[in-house]
């Protein structure tokens, strides 16, 4: 058998196998099963966030515009550490191996989608060595030191099992009116 | 802004006292517990202004009076006096000249006596 000969068998081989696939494949798919399948990806596309820039109403139930992993967003008006959505978890959720900080800070801050002020706390997340990443310090309405529940640089991871600080978040605990 | 005794104790108090009063005893007192009695003592309306959680509170004395009061109903209906007599901004100011040196100490006084 020459080279030639070799060549054509594969080829042979080739259409035999893409055509047998092919023809399966339309036996066992219609068109419109088709574009109803992508219609669903396009759906399921659009329903993703726009990262960086996160619209969600959450389970606290506002409307919010910006990133959580940014210094400017509108939650962090008064933090002074780094952001837990830059280190593992979100804006809302300590990353996994760090304790919550149920003792915190607790302030205001502007929602400047809705232009309505929220009750903030900013619970630190403890128990693990400072993250080192989105470090912010905001201060809006912030106190002096020797004010210290209003101060944005005293850290929270009190009653807390270690009180090695890591990151902190901010959830919204209401209105404030 | 009208005074709202409620959004006052979540901005001022529930960092550390928690939203429900419940605290982390024993370093931060559960406010669910002891205040119907401490309010009962000759003593104790003063020190519920004392505490320096209290006294020094970005609140004027209305304000401060306010607080302490719904304070004592929302969290200590039950073990309020029948006789209760809510807290004057005049009582507040009053107290507030007076400081509290030892927190600790007075408040075991209280509760012993």
């Amino acid at each position: 058998m020459n080279k030639e000969k070799i060549v054509q068998k594969i080829n042979k081989w080739i259409d035999n196998a893409t055509g047998k696939g092919s023809r399966q494949l339309a036996r066992l798919t219609s068109r419109r099963s088709f574009l109803g399948k992508l219609g669903l990806s396009i759906v399921g596309m659009s329903s993703l966030p726009l990262l960086p820039v996160a619209r969600s109403l959450g389970a606290e139930g506002i409307t919010e515009l910006g990133d959580p992993k940014s210094c400017d967003y509108w939650r962090y008006c008064a933090i002074g550490g780094t952001l837990c959505a830059c280190c593992g978890g979100t804006e809302k959720s300590c990353p996994p191996g760090t304790e919550l900080s149920l003792v915190t800070w607790v302030g205001t801050c502007r929602n400047p989608v809705d232009d309505k002020d929220y009750l903030i706390s900013y619970n630190d997340c403890c128990g693990k060595t400072v993250c080192n990443r989105c470090n912010c310090h905001r201060t809006e309405r912030e106190k002096p030191f020797y004010y210290q529940p209003k101060n944005s640089s005293i850290l929270w991871c009190f009653g807390t099992e270690s009180q090695a600080y890591h990151c902190t978040i901010a959830l919204v605990k209401g209105e404030y009116n | 802004m009208e005074a709202d005794p409620h959004m006052d104790y979540l901005l001022h108090c529930s960092g550390c006292h928690l939203a429900d009063g419940s605290g982390l005893p024993p370093a931060i007192p559960d406010l669910r517990e002891n205040l119907g009695f401490i309010i009962s003592k000759d003593k104790g309306r003063g020190y519920l202004v004392r505490v320096p959680g209290s006294s020094s509170a970005p609140l004027d004395n209305l304000e401060l009076a306010e607080l302490i009061n719904w304070l004592l109903e929302a969290f200590n209906a039950e073990t309020l006096p029948n006789n209760f007599i809510p807290i004057t901004s005049d009582e507040v100011r009053e107290s507030r000249k007076n400081v509290l040196m030892d927190p600790l100490k007075f408040r075991a006084s209280l509760l012993r006596d």
